[in-house]
């Protein structure tokens, strides 16, 4: 139980802290707590999906890529931690010292996104689609392999690989989690990740409100208030991804499109404004963990930031931004590409 | 490959006329599912009006406002559902999520309560701007959607029983013929458990085994079972097989509150 513990503080704390950090301290930012922690949840997801396609694709067995990811993130923290070394007590420091002077807004976001959280993590919502994600994840960590058994009856081992999945393979990060906590796959989905993806899709909002509403907390609170509201009145429709985030959450698609589409949509609009180097990497990571959610992350959030390429490249007058942005595309090209030619 | 290419190319030049005609149609029905009752989606458009009219930064402009109507062109595109439907498995309807909904209406929100300068106003108008919101959509927190259950992996109850069940008998084969509503969540808390069809079939109710287990037809059912080797049947315990079971040498292993679990004994 005590190192289930002391594994979770590593990989749901420390872990995304000190990733986030690195993109972090090159940007002008206060509140660099959360930030470093979405950060870091993406660059976790963009390791997995560097490592997972070409293993899956070679058929290695899951065991490998679990050490490879655990290897590259425990690397990338020490770097980051020889870059951040000053800056980690500070960063605690303005946290708490803005834990004392908390506004009422503060404390209901927080009931809200707390309350949202525990209804996922308590009640269960049952989705037939789990039958192969959640399943693909159990027999990596069962029967350490990826992808190369039919997930719903489990008859026979494929000769080919299902090219829907094997670009989007989010069910092995939920397997990689699963074994470095002992804990089974379809816990993992859900129980434990309505309770971290929730916040984390709440803390893109309030940071991407927080930049649109100049730095102004309050206003940001005021807006996680609003938002969650829409979503807990978004079930007019089971198509529409506002149900996804509050009962599908653990779903690659629900993740794209309640957390890496308002991700991408916030720092391209820094990109737009500040046209700093760090935010187009930030969008290139965000794009390579894109594309490990859905295969409609390959599509999607290319069709996104083109528009808004589009839209900024006319309001500035700047055909670098449409460059910069084909750069940032490239992850989506190489997977579409390789899915529509290998299909 | 170069064949592959080749054919991706003719395809993104080449669109055939029915194609766009199949597309609008295809477009508007994806587009009514998604919306549902349409109040949000009329909330959005009030709030791009809004941002379009009242708000002065260009920057929060092009991203509310000239974002979406621009995105429309590419999403309301017959040329795009032709070259994007196939791809996404019909599931077209998911390119509207890229429309910020939410977002846009929680910042035109935030922005017209910022208008009023006194404190006890701006509450007012949050509580004005929930309750809209309220009216426009539909509670998510309903018997619907959650169900409370007694196992961590978030599974029907009697689907985690059956899992136990098999898993706890002693033989190493596990293969299984189990209800529709089961099947989807064997293998999600076991994936040594094979299963003799998948959640794909168990969603065609009409298809020929969840039509044989609905109408209890053993005659045609256990045969074909013992054939290929089948180890577990799970059953609708209201379905009565007679002794047909234990004619082909499936003994009752334990029951749930719905189901029978027979084991075969050679």
């Amino acid at each position: 139980m005590i190192q289930k513990a002391l594994m979770a503080i590593v990989i749901f704390g420390i872990f995304p802290e000190m990733l986030g950090m690195m993109i972090t301290k090159w940007t002008k930012n206060e509140h660099r707590l959360f930030l470093n922690y979405i950060y870091g949840i993406m660059i976790e997801f963009a390791v997995t999906e560097v490592f997972a396609v070409p293993l899956i694709i070679l058929r290695k067995p899951f065991h490998i890529l679990s050490a490879y990811w655990l290897l590259a993130c425990i690397i990338l923290c020490m770097v980051s931690i020889i870059l951040n070394a000053f800056s980690i007590k500070d960063i605690f420091k303005r946290f708490i010292e803005s834990l004392k002077n908390t506004h009422w807004t503060v404390v209901l976001v927080t009931i809200l996104v707390l309350s949202q959280a525990f209804v996922l993590a308590r009640y269960a919502h049952f989705d037939n689609d789990d039958a192969r994600f959640v399943t693909y994840a159990t027999m990596a960590i069962q029967q350490d392999v990826m992808y190369t058994i039919e997930p719903q009856a489990g008859l026979q081992e494929d000769t080919v690989l299902p090219t829907r999945d094997i670009f989007s393979p989010f069910p092995m990060y939920t397997a990689i989690i699963a074994k470095y906590l002992d804990i089974h796959p379809a816990i993992v989905a859900h129980t434990v990740f309505p309770a971290l993806l929730i916040p984390i899709a709440y803390m893109v909002f309030w940071q991407l409100a927080y930049v649109l509403f100049g730095k102004v907390n309050e206003k940001a609170n005021i807006f996680c208030i609003l938002i969650s509201v829409i979503y807990m009145f978004g079930d007019f429709s089971d198509r529409f991804y506002f149900g996804h985030l509050l009962y599908r959450i653990w779903q690659g698609k629900a993740v794209l499109a309640n957390i890496l589409i308002p991700m991408s949509i916030l720092v391209y609009y820094e990109c737009a404004t500040e046209n700093k180097i760090i935010n187009w990497i930030s969008l290139y990571i965000i794009f390579i963990a894109g594309c490990l959610t859905s295969q409609m992350g390959i599509l999607l959030l290319p069709i996104c930031i083109g528009v808004l390429t589009v839209v900024y490249m006319i309001k500035y007058r700047r055909i670098g931004y449409g460059i910069k942005s084909l750069c940032a595309v490239v992850p989506c090209i190489i997977y579409g590409l390789m899915y529509l030619i290998i299909k | 490959m170069l064949e592959k290419i080749s054919k991706i190319f003719d395809k993104i030049t080449n669109v055939p006329e029915e194609h766009i005609h199949d597309g609008w149609f295809n477009i508007k029905i994806y587009f009514s599912r998604t919306i549902g009752n349409g109040w949000m989606f009329l909330l959005y458009l009030i709030s791009i009006i809004y941002i379009l009219v009242k708000v002065k930064d260009k920057n929060k402009k092009c991203l509310f406002a000239i974002y979406p109507i621009l995105l429309s062109f590419v999403v309301f595109n017959p040329v795009t559902h032709y070259l994007v439907d196939p791809i996404l498995d019909n599931t077209y309807f998911r390119l509207f999520w890229l429309f910020p909904v939410g977002i846009t209406i929680a910042y035109a929100g935030v922005d017209f309560i910022y208008t009023f300068s006194k404190k006890y106003v701006r509450l007012a108008c949050l509580i004005g701007c929930i309750t809209v919101v309220m009216i426009c959509g539909k509670f998510i927190y309903t018997e619907a959607n959650y169900t409370k259950v007694h196992n961590l992996y978030k599974i029907p109850d009697e689907a985690k029983w059956v899992t136990d069940i098999i898993m706890q008998d002693e033989a190493e084969d596990k293969y299984v013929l189990a209800v529709p509503e089961v099947v989807p969540y064997l293998r999600q808390v076991n994936s040594n458990i094979r299963q003799l069809y998948g959640r794909d079939v168990a969603e065609m109710y009409t298809s020929w085994w969840p039509t044989l287990i609905k109408n209890g037809d053993a005659q045609k059912m256990l045969p074909a079972c013992k054939e290929k080797g089948v180890r577990y049947l799970v059953l609708y315990n209201n379905v009565k097989l007679n002794d047909f079971t234990y004619k082909y040498g499936y003994h009752i292993l334990a029951q749930t509150y719905s189901f029978d679990v027979y084991k075969y004994k050679e």
